[in-house]
C-alpha cells in the first residue's frame, strides 16, 4: 500500500493509509480517485497587473530612503564610518533588488503560484489529484515560456483543464485541450489558418498526445507525413477571444475535403481526434506512457499492454477505468518495480513536507529557488516532451542541494537572512499557525524510548521503498550506539541518523 | 521535432539531458583528474595551452567613466558631478579611470587591450535580456552558449578526466550551454545558492558527524544489489569526492602575491591554482558585480574599478611568478554601456554601446576597434553604427587567435576581427584584415 501511495501521490501519509487500511487495491484505488478539491487561481496570478505595481512601489520606496539617507550623510562610501558604510551597502543592495523585481515582476507572480500550489498538494486530501494532473501535464505539455504569452493566468487555465478532466475519457480530454489558450499558443494553432497551416500542433498531437512516434521506415503502421499535414488542415480556425475564450473562426477554416489515417471527408480538428482513436496505436500509447511514468522506466511486455489498451478501448477510453486498472493490477505491485525511480524534484520536496509533516516554506522566491536549482522549474519543462526525469535529475550539482534542502528542513529559519517582506511572509505564517518548518529535537525525543533496533528500522521503513543493503543498516546502527565522535546524547544521534537516510541515495528512490 | 519557437531560459539549459553542461557524474570513470597531476600522464598539456578567463562586470559598466575621452568638453558638461577630472593618461585623447592605478601599469607594459564602443544593433536594456545576449553570443535567444558552441566545435577530444571549461562564479553561465557533453567543473555554485536558498544559519548546515555517517553508508551502498542505488551512490560519492580534492587544490595552494581579499580576488586566485596545477581547462568564467550605479556612482565605479584593478594585477605577478602569465588571457564585458548624460541622483542609467578589455602578455597591448563618437553629437545614448563594433567580432577574435579554433560557424555569420582605433575618424573605421589585431 505504501508503494501505491508513493506512486499515485507523493508519499503515504498517516491520513491516506488510515482512509484505505484493509481495502482490496480495487477499492483502495477506487477510494483513492474520489479524493481532490477544487483548486481556484491564486490571487496574485489572477492580479499580477498589481504584482508590477507593487514591484514599482518598493522600488520607489527603497530610491527614497537612499536620497534621504545621502543627503544626510553624502554619497562618497569611503568617507563614511563603518557603520553608515554599512547602511550605506544595504541600502544600495535593497535598490538593487527592487529594481530587478520591477524588471522580473513575472518571476515573482510563479513564486507565489508556486508556493501556493505546493500547499495545495501536500494538502493530502489533493496529492491524488495534483500528481495524476503531473502526469497528464507531462504527455500534454503546455510550459510558461510558450505558452503564458505574458498572461499569467493562461497557466492556471492550463494545469486547471487537466486537473477537471483527469478522470473523464482521453479523447474527450485531447479534443478540450485543444482549444485551451496556454495548448493554443504552445503550439501555434493560433496561426493555422487554411491556406496556411502549419503543422505544429497536427504533428505533436500524433506524436505525444495520442500515438507516439510512428516509424515509416519500420512500417509500424501509424501516421505519416502526409496524415500531419492533412491533418493541419482540419485543425484550422482555432481561436481566442481578448478573454481568452475558446472561438472557432469559420473563415478561418479549411472545409475541404481531408484525408487523415485512411479516412476521407471535410474534417474539423475535433474529428480527427475521434479518427485517431480509431487505431491501434491510440489504444496503447497512453497505457505505454503510464507505465514509464508510474511503474518502471523499462517498460513491460508489449502483449500486455495490448491487453489493457484494447480494454481501454472497450471502456470508451475512460482516463478513470485505466486507473483503476492499472493502479490495482498485479503488474503494478512487481516487487522488483519498487524503488526503481528516481524523484522528481516536486515528488521529493511535496513528499519531504508530508514525510516530516512540516508546513511549505512561507517565503515562496526560495520555494522556487529550491526547485530551479534542482533542475525543475515550476511549470516550465523545456519543450514539448516535458520533463525526461529518471537519472537526469541527479548531477554533482544537484545531489548537493538535495542534500541542502533536506538538511535545512532540521534547522530553524535565521531571521537575520531574511529581508523586510520575508519578514512579514513569517509573521503572517505565524498567525495562521502555519510555521512548522523544520524539524526540531523535541520531536525526535519523542520516540527515544525504544530500542535502537526499533528506531532504525521504523525509520527504514517509513522512509525508504526498499530495504537498505546490510552496510548501510549496520553503519547506522553503530552510529546510534556510539554517536561518533563526542559521544552525542540520544536525540542527537537519531536526529542525524534520520538526516543520514533522508540525505542518502535510498531517498531519492521510490 | 522541436518546436520552433524555443527560446531556454538560463535554467532550462540545465534539463536538457543530451545538450549542456556535462555535470553529470563520471561514476564510471574513477575521477582521474584528481590523482595528482604530477603523476598523471598529461600535464604537459598545460604548458602551451592557452587559456581564457572571462570576466564578467553585472550591472551594466559605465564605459564613458572608465575610458575617459579627455579632451572632450561635452563629456565635462553632461556630466557636471560625475565626470572624472582626474585620469591616468593613456593617449592624447584617452586617459584610464584613476582607479585603475595597476592596470594602467599593465598598459604601459603593453599587456591591456582595449577594445572601444562594442555592442550590437538595436542593444536592450534589460539586465537580463541583455546579459543573454552577450551569453548566448546571439541576438536571437539559442540553446547554447558562445562557449558551449565553441566546446562543440574544438573540444571533442578533449582529456575526458579534466573539465574542458571551470565557473567559478555564482550560478552556471549560460554561455556555457552546449549541445554535446562536455565535462565542466562549477564551484561553489548550486550548492551555494541551495544554502542561500534555504533560510538558515549557513553554519548549521554539513553538520560534520552526518555527513561522515552519511559518506560511509554512501560507499557501502556502492557495492549494493540493486544497480539503481549503486549507481547513485556512485554518482554521490562522485560528487562529494570532486567537490572536497578541488577545494583541497583551491585551499593548498601557493600563491606567490597577496591576492586582495574580494571576491575577485579569491575566484582569480582560485583559478591560478588550476592553472598552476597544471589542469587543460581551456575556459574559465567568473563575475563580479555592482556596476548598476544609477545613484552616486563615482564612489562605487570607483570601488569597483580598484578592486578589480588589484585583483588582476595580482594574478597576472602570481602567474608571472610560475611562469604561466604568457599563456592567460583574460576578457571582460558587461551587459550594455550607460547613457551619455548623468542623471538627477549623480548617476547614469542602462545605456548601449561600451569597451571591452582584454589583458595579458599574450594580447597586443593598445586601444582597437572603430572610431570616436563625438560626445557634443550624439543623443542621450551612444549609438549603433558604424563607429562601434560588434561584440561578436571580439569574441571571434578571442576563439580564433588565442583558442586556435574557427568561429565561422559560431556565430550568425563572420565577423572581422577589430583593428586600431581611430580617435579622429570619420566611421568607416579600421576594421580589416589588415593592421594588427588585439590578441
Amino acid at each position: 500500500m505504501r508503494h501505491l501511495l508513493r506512486r499515485i501521490a507523493f508519499t503515504a501519509t498517516f491520513e491516506t493509509v488510515e482512509k484505505i487500511k484493509g481495502k482490496s487495491p480495487q477499492d483502495a484505488v477506487k477510494t483513492l480517485l474520489g479524493t481532490g478539491n477544487p483548486y481556484p487561481i491564486p490571487d496574485t496570478v489572477k492580479n499580477f497587473n498589481s504584482v508590477k505595481d507593487v514591484a514599482k512601489g518598493n522600488l520607489d520606496a527603497a530610491r527614497a530612503d537612499m536620497r534621504e539617507f545621502t543627503k544626510k550623510y553624502g554619497g562618497d562610501r569611503a568617507m563614511m564610518k563603518p557603520g553608515n558604510r554599512k547602511l550605506f551597502n544595504q541600502k544600495q543592495a535593497a535598490v538593487r533588488a527592487a529594481e530587478m523585481e520591477v524588471e522580473n515582476y513575472l518571476e515573482l507572480v510563479f513564486a507565489d503560484y508556486a508556493q501556493d500550489w505546493i500547499t495545495f498538494a501536500a494538502n493530502h486530501e489533493n496529492s491524488v489529484q495534483e500528481k495524476l494532473t503531473m502526469f497528464l501535464a507531462n504527455i500534454l505539455v503546455v510550459n510558461r515560456t510558450d505558452g503564458m504569452k505574458d498572461y499569467p493566468p493562461t497557466m492556471h487555465q492550463y494545469q486547471d483543464a487537466l486537473r477537471r478532466n483527469r478522470l473523464a475519457t482521453y479523447p474527450k480530454l485531447v479534443k478540450g485541450i485543444s482549444t485551451n489558450p496556454g495548448m493554443m499558443n504552445m503550439l501555434d494553432l493560433p496561426d493555422n489558418t487554411a491556406g496556411n497551416p502549419n503543422e505544429n500542433y497536427a504533428r505533436e498531437l500524433m506524436e505525444l498526445f495520442t500515438m507516439g512516434e510512428s516509424n515509416e521506415e519500420e512500417k509500424n503502421g501509424g501516421y505519416t507525413e502526409q496524415d500531419i499535414k492533412e491533418a493541419a488542415r482540419a485543425l484550422t480556425g482555432y481561436r481566442y477571444d481578448s478573454n481568452y475564450k475558446f472561438s472557432f473562426n469559420k473563415s478561418d477554416w479549411d472545409s475541404t475535403p481531408k484525408t487523415v489515417l485512411g479516412k476521407t471527408g471535410n474534417f474539423t480538428g475535433q474529428e480527427i481526434v475521434d479518427i485517431i482513436f480509431e487505431t491501434p496505436q491510440a489504444q496503447t500509447y497512453l497505457p505505454r506512457k503510464m507505465v514509464e511514468y508510474f511503474m518502471t522506466p523499462d517498460g513491460i511486455p508489449e502483449p500486455y499492454i495490448e491487453a489493457l489498451g484494447k480494454k481501454w478501448a472497450e471502456n470508451e477510453f475512460s482516463l478513470e477505468w485505466l486507473y483503476t486498472t492499472f493502479f490495482s493490477s498485479r503488474a503494478f505491485f512487481t516487487p522488483s518495480f519498487r524503488g526503481n525511480m528516481i524523484k522528481s524534484p516536486i515528488q521529493l520536496y511535496v513528499g519531504l513536507l508530508q514525510d516530516l509533516r512540516l508546513d511549505v516554506s512561507p517565503f515562496p522566491r526560495r520555494v522556487t529557488q529550491m526547485l530551479d536549482l534542482m533542475g525543475q522549474r515550476f511549470l516550465d519543462p523545456p519543450d514539448v516532451e516535458g520533463w525526461t526525469g529518471g537519472a537526469e535529475w541527479i548531477t554533482n550539482s544537484t545531489v548537493q542541494i538535495r542534500r541542502t534542502l533536506i538538511e535545512s528542513h532540521f534547522i530553524p529559519v535565521d531571521k537575520r537572512v531574511l529581508s523586510a517582506v520575508e519578514k512579514k511572509q513569517f509573521y503572517k505564517a505565524e498567525q495562521k499557525n502555519k510555521s512548522n518548518l523544520f524539524v526540531s529535537i523535541d520531536r525526535i525525543g519523542n520516540i527515544k524510548e525504544l530500542s535502537n533496533d526499533d528506531i532504525i528500522d521504523r525509520m527504514l521503513e517509513y522512509f525508504l521503498p526498499i530495504p537498505v543493503d546490510g552496510q548501510f543498516r549496520s553503519a547506522v546502527m553503530v552510529h546510534m550506539a556510539m554517536g561518533g565522535v563526542g559521544k552525542a546524547p540520544k536525540e542527537e544521534r537519531m536526529r542525524q541518523s534520520i538526516m543520514a537516510i533522508l540525505q542518502s541515495p535510498y531517498y531519492q528512490l521510490h | 521535432m522541436n518546436n520552433s519557437k524555443h527560446p531556454l531560459t538560463r535554467r532550462e539549459f540545465l534539463n536538457n539531458g543530451a545538450a549542456g553542461v556535462g555535470l553529470v557524474s563520471f561514476a564510471s570513470f574513477a575521477p582521474n583528474f584528481l590523482i595528482d597531476a604530477a603523476r598523471a600522464q598529461a600535464p604537459g598539456a598545460a604548458k602551451d595551452q592557452k587559456i581564457l578567463v572571462v570576466l564578467q562586470l553585472a550591472g551594466g559598466n559605465d564605459g564613458l567613466n572608465t575610458i575617459i575621452q579627455h579632451e572632450d568638453d561635452a563629456y565635462y558638461s553632461r556630466r557636471p558631478t560625475i565626470a572624472q577630472k582626474d585620469y591616468h593618461k593613456m593617449t592624447d585623447y584617452l586617459g584610464m579611470n584613476k582607479a585603475m592605478t595597476e592596470l594602467k601599469d599593465m598598459y604601459d607594459d603593453g599587456a591591456m587591450a582595449t577594445i572601444m564602443n562594442v555592442g550590437y544593433p538595436n542593444p536592450n536594456r534589460s539586465h537580463f535580456r541583455a546579459t543573454d545576449i552577450f551569453h548566448n553570443g546571439s541576438k536571437v535567444r539559442t540553446p547554447t552558449g558562445w562557449v558551449g558552441r565553441y566546446m562543440d566545435n574544438a573540444c571533442v577530444g578533449f582529456d575526458r578526466s579534466f573539465p574542458v571549461a571551470i565557473n567559478m562564479g555564482e550560478s552556471v553561465p549560460l554561455s556555457f550551454a552546449s549541445k554535446r557533453l562536455h565535462k565542466v567543473y562549477s564551484d561553489s555554485t548550486g550548492a551555494d545558492d541551495a544554502i542561500k536558498a534555504a533560510a538558515v544559519d549557513r553554519k548549521m548546515l554539513d553538520d560534520p558527524a552526518t555527513m561522515a555517517l552519511l559518506k560511509k553508508t554512501v560507499k557501502g551502498s556502492m557495492k549494493a544489489e540493486n544497480s539503481l542505488v549503486s549507481y547513485l551512490s556512485s554518482s554521490y560519492m562522485d560528487a562529494f569526492v570532486e567537490k572536497e580534492k578541488m577545494d583541497a587544490i583551491m585551499s593548498g595552494y601557493n600563491a606567490d602575491v597577496q591576492y586582495p581579499n574580494s571576491g575577485l580576488g579569491r575566484s582569480l586566485k582560485n583559478v591560478a591554482s588550476f592553472v598552476a596545477k597544471g589542469f587543460p581547462t581551456r575556459v574559465y568564467y567568473t563575475k563580479t558585480g555592482g556596476f548598476d550605479t544609477h545613484a552616486n556612482q563615482v564612489a562605487r565605479h570607483g570601488g569597483n574599478w580598484t578592486q578589480i584593478s588589484k585583483a588582476i594585477s595580482a594574478f597576472y605577478k602570481d602567474l608571472k611568478a610560475k611562469k604561466l602569465d604568457k599563456q592567460v588571457v583574460l576578457m571582460t564585458f558587461s551587459e550594455f554601456g550607460r547613457r551619455v548624460d548623468e542623471n538627477g541622483s549623480q548617476g547614469t542609467d542602462h545605456g548601449t554601446i561600451a569597451p571591452m578589455f582584454a589583458f595579458g602578455p599574450g594580447v597586443n597591448g593598445g586601444v582597437y576597434g572603430n572610431s570616436a563618437y563625438d560626445i557634443s553629437k550624439v543623443g542621450g545614448d551612444l549609438p549603433w553604427n558604424d563607429k562601434a563594433t560588434d561584440f561578436r567580432a571580439v569574441y571571434s577574435t578571442v576563439i580564433q587567435n588565442w583558442l586556435g579554433a574557427n568561429p565561422s560557424n559560431l556565430f550568425d555569420k563572420s565577423y572581422k576581427q577589430p583593428g586600431k582605433f581611430d580617435h579622429n575618424g570619420e566611421g568607416g573605421g579600421t576594421q580589416s584584415d589588415v593592421g594588427e589585431t588585439f590578441v
